[in-house]
């Protein structure tokens, strides 16, 4: 097998796992590259059929974009689609200027998120992230507890050994990342062989595209003339900027990412 | 070949561990090395808040860079034009082994990180005799930190003959023994000029060099994850740890001893070609329908099936693991409740001694540990297929030893 089937059926397995291991499993969908690239594992690994509901968390603030494109894959891909969004902090204003970005992104996104968790009584909950994205997920593991209070205890993980993935007593739910060994060019790569539907964002217009996606205050498109996936790949094989230089997020504090991560962001 | 040479057409992947005692450089060798390559293609510079402390660029988290230590396992991911590498970082103080086993059981190969000054330490040897365990037996020595030595050959040359004596009792090859200051790059990626009478590979070109593993099994071994029933037909899931799979094959299903015969291989999109090792496919299957736990074998040469389990036991746990015990034994998709019948052969993994005989195990000891199960087990040797020589004891869900099948 060439490096992205082997890549592929890593993550078949990790999500396999924690579907045969949980009966209440949810996947997060923010219709970005990433967790599109999931949402198609899911698919492989279901055989087109996903069993579990597909949950966004919506803050929004997204771009427009994002939205039809989850109204259209939603309805092509046949999705148990649930829109999440935390309506008491958005009634009350709150926005990436009201305190700052950190505040937003706990309200808006990891409030809405544990409201999600505890209406559907998820136990476990498939996330896109990659290690190669943040020093910080670069410390995650496969299968993470997370207590009742939504808390990561980054330094007292349990030990996972080999893909002898680890379900804790203890834990009130789990994130599964099945993602985790993947790298940026990875999913560009896996996405052309597999011909994954893209966001129109990360394809090259005047000049700019976004890399990373999110919510539209808060990331900036970068310089690039790359307007295809295989523009993209040529692209980032040759780039030497880091994929989340546009994500204002992680640039606010040098902690700001591992404090919203401890609180429960995703 | 070095890994920065022209490009190749598949460009193999090497996970790399760097291992070895705390303080003694291994996050500032990954650092620096990630710092010297960040000039290349498609590999970004290294951010600001490193500011010339090379272990920041793997220790990111605000403890870690204040009490300057390593807490937790993390990866960095580089790609050159001719491979690929992964770094694996573990922390090298002794609390934390866990946190380093949940990087280096991740690794294809290793780099033993020694500090001149201190020489080989014990975690250096608790380090080296894990890497063994988890079948990592060619390493690369880098004696750092050169400089406090003043980079002199004589003092070079004793650590070097000194790490090859201790690993070759632990059945570990050294591949190169590299004279390195990484915090200064020297003989990091380049060959230092400050150290003209060292005329081997850098710890670059030393990775380069590394031979892949092979699998020697070539018979269909295929734990169960489940049944999948969702769509409306009952799909076996699962990974093929070696051999393949093809429609019309016939399986035993251990240890049951069931005849199954393979209807479909499924994926999605449909493809019914054989399944091959490591791929993870579904299969329709003729015949009494397997559970999660059991392994698919054609019938001519089929796993060890026992329920006396035995294997050779690091524990972890604070609190020891006593004879009369039960716990949780894990191996593949297995889950078996087992009780600990004896310990023998018990070793302490910071002098390599052996320990008398007791009814408890301890944090950090090793021993060989016979088990009774439940009921019936699957296993390989642990040199014949790693994936089913291998096994974690579990407590209340969580790793509290791991064992290698002899």
């Amino acid at each position: 097998m060439d490096l992205l089937s082997r890549m592929e059926s890593e993550s078949i397995y990790v999500i396999r796992e924690a579907y045969s291991r949980y009966s209440r499993v949810g996947m997060l969908w923010s219709m970005g590259k990433d967790s599109t690239a999931l949402l198609w594992l899911c698919r492989k690994a279901f055989f087109g059929t996903i069993p579990f509901p597909v949950v966004h968390i919506d803050t929004s603030y997204k771009f427009k974009e994002i939205y039809e494109f989850r109204d259209r894959i939603a309805k092509e891909w046949n999705l148990d689609l649930r829109i999440a969004r935390n309506e008491e902090a958005l009634a009350d204003g709150m926005g990436p200027k009201k305190i700052d970005k950190f505040a937003c992104c706990n309200a808006l996104k990891t409030t809405a998120l544990k409201q999600a968790i505890a209406t559907m009584g998820l136990e476990a909950l498939l996330l896109g992230i990659r290690r190669d994205e943040h020093g910080v997920r670069a410390k995650e593991r496969y299968f993470s507890p997370r207590a009742q209070d939504f808390t990561w205890n980054v330094g007292a993980q349990p030990p996972e050994l080999w893909d002898l993935y680890a379900t804790v007593d203890e834990a009130a739910h789990d994130r599964i990342h099945p993602l985790l060994h993947m790298t940026e060019l990875d999913i560009w790569r896996y996405v052309r062989r597999e011909g994954i539907p893209v966001n129109p964002l990360y394809l090259a217009k005047d000049g700019h595209r976004y890399r990373s996606i999110g919510c539209s205050p808060c990331c900036m498109p970068i310089a690039s003339t790359a307007a295809t996936v295989d523009e993209i790949v040529a692209e980032l094989e040759s780039s030497r900027e880091p994929e989340r230089a546009g994500r204002a997020q992680d640039k606010e504090n040098a902690f700001t990412m591992q404090k919203l991560r401890s609180l429960g962001y995703m | 070949m070095s890994p920065l040479a022209t490009r190749a057409d598949e460009k193999p992947l090497v996970r790399i561990a760097m291992v070895g005692h705390v303080d003694h450089g291994k996050s500032t060798l990954i650092g620096r090395i990630r710092h010297e390559m960040s000039g290349l293609p498609g590999i970004a510079s290294v951010d600001a808040s490193v500011g010339g402390n090379w272990a920041f660029v793997m220790d990111q988290l605000q403890e870690e860079r204040e009490r300057e230590m390593t807490i937790d396992t993390t990866q960095t991911f580089l790609e050159t034009p001719v491979c690929r590498l992964v770094f694996i970082d573990v922390p090298g103080h002794q609390e934390l082994i866990q946190n380093m086993l949940s990087g280096a059981t991740r690794a294809d190969a290793a780099v033993l990180v020694l500090a001149g000054d201190e020489g080989v330490q014990v975690q250096t040897r608790r380090h080296a005799l894990l890497l063994s365990m988890l079948g990592i037996r060619t390493v690369i020595v880098a004696v750092n930190k050169m400089d406090t030595l003043g980079r002199q050959e004589d003092a070079f040359r004793r650590l070097e003959r000194t790490a090859a004596d201790e690993l070759r009792a632990l059945g570990i090859t050294v591949t190169a023994t590299i004279p390195v200051v990484a915090r200064e790059g020297d003989n990091v990626l380049q060959r230092s000029p400050a150290m003209p009478w060292y005329d081997g590979p850098s710890v670059l070109d030393a990775i380069g060099e590394l031979e892949p593993a092979t699998a020697p099994v070539d018979a269909a071994r295929f734990p169960v994850q489940g049944v999948l029933r969702h769509d409306g037909l009952a799909t076996v899931v699962g990974r093929v740890l070696s051999g393949s799979i093809a429609e019309g094959d016939q399986l035993t299903v251990c240890p049951g001893g069931a005849a199954v015969t393979v209807r479909t291989v499924r994926r999605f999109p449909e493809d019914h070609a054989a399944a091959e090792p490591g791929e993870s496919v579904g299969l329709a299957l003729d015949g009494p329908e397997p559970a999660r736990g059991d392994v698919l074998a054609p019938a001519g040469d089929l796993p060890q099936i026992t329920s006396t389990p035995a294997g050779r036991v690091f524990w972890l746990a604070e609190k020891p693991l006593e004879v009369g015990e039960e716990l949780a034994l894990r191996c593949a998709t297995q889950h078996v409740t087992v009780r600990v019948e004896s310990l023998t052969d018990r070793l302490d993994s910071a002098t390599l001694e052996p320990l008398p005989d007791g009814n408890a195990l301890a944090s950090m000891e090793l021993a060989n540990v016979r088990m009774s199960a439940e009921g019936p087990v699957v296993l390989e040797s642990f040199d014949r297929l790693a994936a089913l020589g291998r096994f974690v004891l579990e407590r209340g869900g969580a790793a509290a030893g791991f064992g290698i099948v002899a």
